[in-house]
């Protein structure tokens, strides 16, 4: 059995453990674009500022292809899949067949719509390679602009400001992280970044970047100009589909996949950030994100290819885990919702106080959606409670009491061997006032 | 378990409206920080955790079966329950002395009180040996002394005041378990002492030491405290007021008198009748001028007394669990508070966030940063001009005000006099009630309230709602009280809720279903009522139709009020467990041996209809013994 | 495998667990050190309650742990011989970016802080239970006067 991944980064590699685990003897094959041995996408922004080296971007081991077995093809690009043959065209015009496909290209940067984007000290911040280029040139640099605010746009401009550029962030929006924080939490994490000086310009889209080789600086509504050495784009992804979609194969905003992450080719899996996933928070599709699913997308799909069934059907849209400088912050499934909004089946309920706050959306006694800042204790359990569409009902005052935990929910095992023997009746009942001392058996 | 109940909130709406108003603003009430407390130890909830020497804490496990003194379960339990007992009568008689402090200061001449009741002080001073004739101050100075002197002296001399006025059917039972106490803050010294480390380890020994104290907290504690307070600020009459936090008046100066000594109040509602203070509360912005109410037991007493202040004093505001809910409203000018059951959050966290002005009147109510304004008899006057002066000075700082506007009214001042008043002039209209089984019973609802078990009124609440629909008359004291009273369960619209039988008693005599009898100390004149109906009868109060209960019970005092209770002979219900699960033979001892000994024994139960059912039963067998139809 | 087994109705609430496991945990192992510290005691075992009853939640160990599917920087592992998930003795290393706290459905994780005075090298950890690997018995197990934890391998 042959299996052919195609991508080098968080899908890829967890499929190729999957089968690996699973199928001892079969010939397992990654190809990758990228130059680089597997390394975590997310932390090139630890990169950029100098706390971590490039060895610690490696999210396995130097010797896990070799460990695994798993025959690891870099700096190849695959240019066309011939799914009558079951073969793959590279870019060296050599060839390679498979029994089991996956595709794991993830998505790319999209190039806004502005002009000179090709000057020299203009970079997307999406790749290792984007990264050493930055890392090279910010010596000499004191004034940066980032557009775009999103998760990418809001690392890059922390890491650059940590490295005392003095930095600007420019935003279509109003406010930052608009795709994934309500309008309080954002505000937040705004200050949070403010406070190693880095300022925002929200509500701006009319953007030039000027310069004559090198760009010098951005214009804004025409008139502001800011000077800048260096600007990073980061105004949001573009899926990488173009394989599949010349593949025949069914795709609309990413690739679509059945719950065995199977495209409308059998053979053909795929799994990351280049597929749609049906959120269940929301009941919409969405492409998905997040390096989590992408984990866990690939070890589902790496076990179906492997003949081990598997059902994939808990896809959450939005999950994010941040800390900036100070201040960390989750935000999981549907909380977009701004206390305003004229959703009438939604609930609300929301703390805020002594810097922190803590948004919950409910809908038909289910937690559909939250958002902690300042204080992330028990995140996953709340999400475990969206995920699993837990009926909260009995609870729905409790729900942000400091004694609220999973111990309400202790017969829910989360697909897990839960550590409780059996409690006998009287610790259950009314009674147990009474019989503390014969259930603790002094 | 149904995990959906657990929530612990207040059990009134505006309890709860409050509740959310001090949410608002950022602050912890007593229902977040016990939940924040949770899970609480078990092995502190039954009794065998002991902290008293640093060879400890020890707790009994089941990898330890003795602490490192050696203790054993049954030790660790009966040395702590003593401890409480100490302190709550320590407490009660702290509050007797003071009271005897100011009767004597009154005979010399040096207060500002007088005498209201000269016919008792006669009376019961006569009972000791001092001339009843003699002029009046003599007498109040000679029975203000006595008092005090019979409090210090020693525990091998027993008290007089026992010997002379309690029951001779009880003094026997007494004699024979050698339990007559002496002077009780030496019994209070010796107890300290029995329950240090390695000292006494005879649990029968100690358990009947703490029915010592309670007979030395009924007789030196809380018949001092009611009966000297009779003598001085006049006894209990019915009369109807409102109560609950809706009474504050957005547009007067509101002076909450706070704790459980009445005789500063009593001067601060006769000073603020006074014109021109009235005037100046007006001249202030308060067009409705100076009103002032009660909070606590302090209040309860004030509103036993009311009929005659019905011009400054406008209710009764609630207990121990709201007072923190009460200054949420931002309409509390000033609390001045007195001793016991003031919370430290008051000073600490609610008064600076909201503009009350707090005073504090005793010296052993010291909190930091509060105003001392602390009692003497003859300062009196001076002092609850303080008060109105600051409290009128403290209504122009107000910032936002939160009423409830509901007002619910009640009524207070019943009394072992008063009841024979309203019967007509001798118990016997309530003896020929029991007979007949028109009043099936009587049963004692007192005490505090609590968090515990999520009740903050609830059982109280329930409880009195199932006696009364049993026909059986409810007497309120303390917390009680006012958890009743908030409920509308002590007015006389609450008839309709008691069984027929019952109700048409009710009715005739003109009375609530529930009598609130006042504070926590009242529960000397519950005894007191006891001990009459059981002479009027000819039997010892063990065989009396009547039951006690505490059904919230939280703090020290109730524990010494509960020995009291057994001692005196009667079935006491208490909820929830008081520590002593951990040794099967205390419980024991308390809940089936002890009614040998006295009469009188334990149970707890925290459902309220069970308990209802409980209390049923024990009077339905007492009726039987009496002869009695069921 | 190893994992930590509850015997729910004998626990007390004593929390002698959680203090025993802050302290194991903890650089000096003095209880007013790490009382004083920044973060004060971080125990990895939590005495939560079901209103007044005491639950201690445990993290499982769990066979295929979501905590290890979401970890950026591959420090999350689970040890192929004694089956224990953590995150620290690995060459990948912790860069506190929460993935994990926001995974695992028993919320066994936890965040710690940085010291803003160190060095721009040190990232807040993900702090869970590693289930002592310097002890023959784990601190919370030894620890606990009521026999509800028990060590179970499988």
């Amino acid at each position: 059995m042959h299996y052919l991944l195609i991508g080098g980064s968080a899908a890829a590699v967890a499929a190729a453990e999957t089968i690996r685990g699973l199928d001892k003897e079969g010939l397992i094959t990654i190809v990758s674009r990228e130059k680089y041995y597997p390394y975590s996408r997310c932390l090139i922004s630890r990169f950029v500022d100098g706390r971590i080296s490039q060895d610690n971007l490696y999210f396995k081991t130097r010797d896990f292809f070799k460990r695994h077995k798993i025959d690891g093809i870099l700096s190849t690009e695959v240019k066309k899949i011939d799914r009558g043959e079951k073969k793959v065209i590279l870019d060296n015009n050599k060839e390679l067949s498979y029994d089991k496909l996956l595709l794991a290209t993830g998505a790319r940067p999209r190039l806004p719509k502005i002009d000179n984007t090709d000057l020299k000290g203009v970079y997307f911040f999406h790749s290792l390679e984007d990264a050493s280029l930055i890392k090279e040139e910010l010596v000499k640099i004191t004034d940066a602009v980032v557009i775009g605010s999103g998760f990418v746009g809001l690392e890059a401009a922390y890491a650059l400001a940590r490295r005392r550029l003095k930095v600007t962030v420019i935003e279509r929006c109003s406010q930052v992280l608009p795709n994934q924080m309500d309008t309080i939490a954002a505000r937040i994490i705004q200050q949070d970044l403010e406070s190693l000086g880095v300022e925002f310009i929200f509500n701006e889209s009319a953007i030039v970047i000027n310069g004559e080789e090198r760009v010098s600086g951005v214009t804004v509504s025409d008139q502001d100009y800011i000077p800048a050495g260096l600007v990073i784009l980061a105004t949001g992804t573009v899926v990488n589909k173009e394989l599949a979609q010349e593949a025949g194969l069914a795709t609309e905003n990413g690739i679509l996949v059945n719950e065995f992450l199977q495209t409308s080719e059998p053979d053909i899996y795929a799994a990351g950030d280049c597929i749609e996933i049906q959120d269940i928070t929301s009941g919409k599709r969405v492409v998905s994100a997040t390096w989590f699913n992408a984990v866990l997308q690939g070890k589902f799909a790496g076990s179906n290819m492997a003949s081990f069934s598997k059902r994939y059907s808990i896809g959450v849209g939005i999950q994010n885990a941040v800390q900036f400088h100070q201040i960390p912050a989750i935000s999981y499934g549907m909380a977009m919702l701004d206390t305003e909004d004229p959703h009438s089946d939604y609930e609300v309920v929301a703390i805020e106080e002594k810097g922190v706050y803590k948004k919950l959306v409910i809908r038909e006694n289910r937690l559909c959606g939250i958002i902690f800042v300042g204080d992330i204790s028990k995140a996953g359990f709340y999400a475990a409670l969206i995920r699993h569409g837990v009926d909260i009902s009995k609870h729905k005052s409790k729900l942000l009491d400091p004694d609220f935990s999973y111990a309400y929910f202790k017969e829910y095992d989360f697909s897990e061997k839960p550590p409780y023997k059996k409690v006998n009746l009287c610790w259950d009942s009314q009674y147990w006032w009474r019989e503390k001392v014969r259930c603790m058996g002094i | 378990m149904d995990t959906g109940a657990y929530r612990n909130q207040p059990f009134d709406e505006l309890s709860a409206a409050m509740h959310k108003v001090a949410h608002k603003d950022n602050l912890d009430t007593i229902y977040e920080r016990f939940a924040k407390q949770q899970p609480q130890c078990a092995f502190g909830a039954i009794g065998v955790c002991c902290t008293l020497c640093t060879d400890g804490p020890c707790q009994i496990t089941r990898k330890a079966k003795r602490g490192v003194c050696g203790a054993s379960s049954d030790l660790m339990v009966a040395r702590n329950l003593l401890l409480k007992c100490s302190q709550g009568t320590a407490a009660n008689v702290y509050h007797a002395r003071n009271v005897a402090r100011t009767l004597k200061a009154i005979g010399e001449g040096k207060s500002d009180y007088e005498i209201k009741d000269e016919q008792k002080l006669r009376q019961i001073a006569s009972l000791f040996g001092i001339d009843g004739n003699a002029p009046i101050n003599k007498i109040a100075k000679d029975f203000g002394e006595f008092f005090i002197n019979q409090i210090n002296s020693n525990d091998y001399e027993p008290l007089k005041l026992v010997e002379i006025v309690a029951p001779k059917r009880r003094l026997e039972v007494w004699k024979r378990l050698d339990i007559i106490p002496g002077g009780p803050n030496s019994e209070v010294a010796t107890a300290l002492s029995k329950a240090m480390t390695n000292v006494n380890n005879d649990v029968v020994d100690l358990l009947l030491h703490c029915l010592r104290l309670g007979i030395a907290n009924e007789y030196a504690g809380l018949f001092g405290i009611t009966t000297l307070q009779e003598m001085i600020i006049g006894t209990a009459k019915p009369n109807k007021g409102e109560v609950n936090i809706g009474i504050l008046d957005k547009d007067a100066v509101n002076i909450v008198m706070h704790g459980h000594q009445p005789l500063l109040a009593i001067k601060v509602l006769e000073i603020a009748r006074d014109k021109k203070w009235q005037k100046k509360a007006k001249e202030t912005g308060a067009k409705n001028g100076i009103k002032i109410y009660g909070s606590l037991c302090e209040g309860q007493q004030i509103f036993n007394i009311a009929s005659e202040y019905k011009d400054v004093f406008f209710g009764q505001i609630g207990n121990w669990i709201q007072q923190e809910l009460i200054i949420a409203t931002g309409a509390v000018d000033a609390l001045v508070f007195d001793y016991n059951c003031v919370m430290p959050t008051i000073s600490e966290e609610f008064a600076p966030r909201y503009h009350t002005k707090l005073i504090s009147t005793d010296k052993t109510i010291r909190q930091a940063g509060v105003e001392r304004l602390e009692f003497e008899p003859d300062k009196a006057v001076w002092i609850a001009e303080q008060i109105l002066e600051k409290a009128i000075i403290s209504f122009g700082k107000r910032s936002e005000v939160n009423i409830p506007a509901v007002k619910y009214s009640a009524i207070a001042g019943f009394t072992t006099e008063s009841v024979v008043s309203a019967l007509g002039g001798s118990v016997d209209p309530l003896v020929e009630a029991i007979k007949s089984n028109s009043v099936k019973g009587i049963c004692a609802v007192v005490g505090c309230t609590t968090v515990r078990e999520f009740q903050s009124g609830r059982h109280i609440v329930n409880l009195a709602r199932e006696l009364i629909k049993r026909d059986i008359l409810v007497i309120g004291a303390g917390c009680c009280s006012s958890a009743m009273q908030n409920a509308n369960l002590m007015s006389l619209e609450a008839v309709k809720e008691s069984g027929k039988r019952l109700a048409s008693v009710c009715s005739a005599i003109g009375v609530p279903p529930c009598l609130s009898y006042g504070s926590c100390t009242d529960i000397g004149k519950i005894i007191n009522t006891a001990v009459s109906v059981a002479d009027a009868l000819g039997v010892d109060i063990p065989s009396l139709p009547v039951v006690a209960s505490a059904p919230e019970y939280m703090e020290q005092k109730a524990v010494a009020d509960a020995f009291t209770a057994v001692a005196f002979g009667l079935t006491l219900h208490l909820a929830p467990a008081p520590p002593v699960l951990g040794s099967p033979l205390v419980t024991k001892i308390l809940t089936e041996d002890v009614e040998a000994l006295t009469g009188g024994k334990v149970f707890v139960e925290l459902q309220p209809e069970k308990t209802a059912g409980i209390i049923e039963e024990v009077i339905n067998k007492k009726r039987q013994s009496l002869g009695l139809k069921i | 495998m190893k994992r930590l087994v509850v015997d729910l109705q004998r626990c007390s609430g004593c929390k002698r667990c959680e203090l025993a496991c802050a302290l194991e945990h903890s650089s000096s192992k003095e209880y007013l050190d790490v009382f004083k510290s920044k973060d004060g005691l971080k125990p990895r075992i939590f005495v939560e309650s079901i209103g007044d009853r005491p639950v201690p939640v445990v993290c499982r160990h769990c066979a295929d742990p979501l905590c290890v599917s979401a970890c950026m920087a591959g420090c999350m592992q689970k040890d192929i011989q004694s089956g224990v998930v953590n995150n620290q003795g690995y060459e990948q290393k912790c860069v506190g970016c929460w993935m994990c706290i926001m995974a695992c459905p028993f919320g066994v994780i936890l965040t710690s802080s940085i010291d803003s005075k160190a060095s721009d090298c040190t990232f807040p950890q993900a702090i869970k239970c590693d289930f002592c690997p310097n002890k023959a018995t784990p601190a919370c197990v030894e620890a606990c006067p009521n026999e509800v934890l028990t060590v179970e391998e499988s």
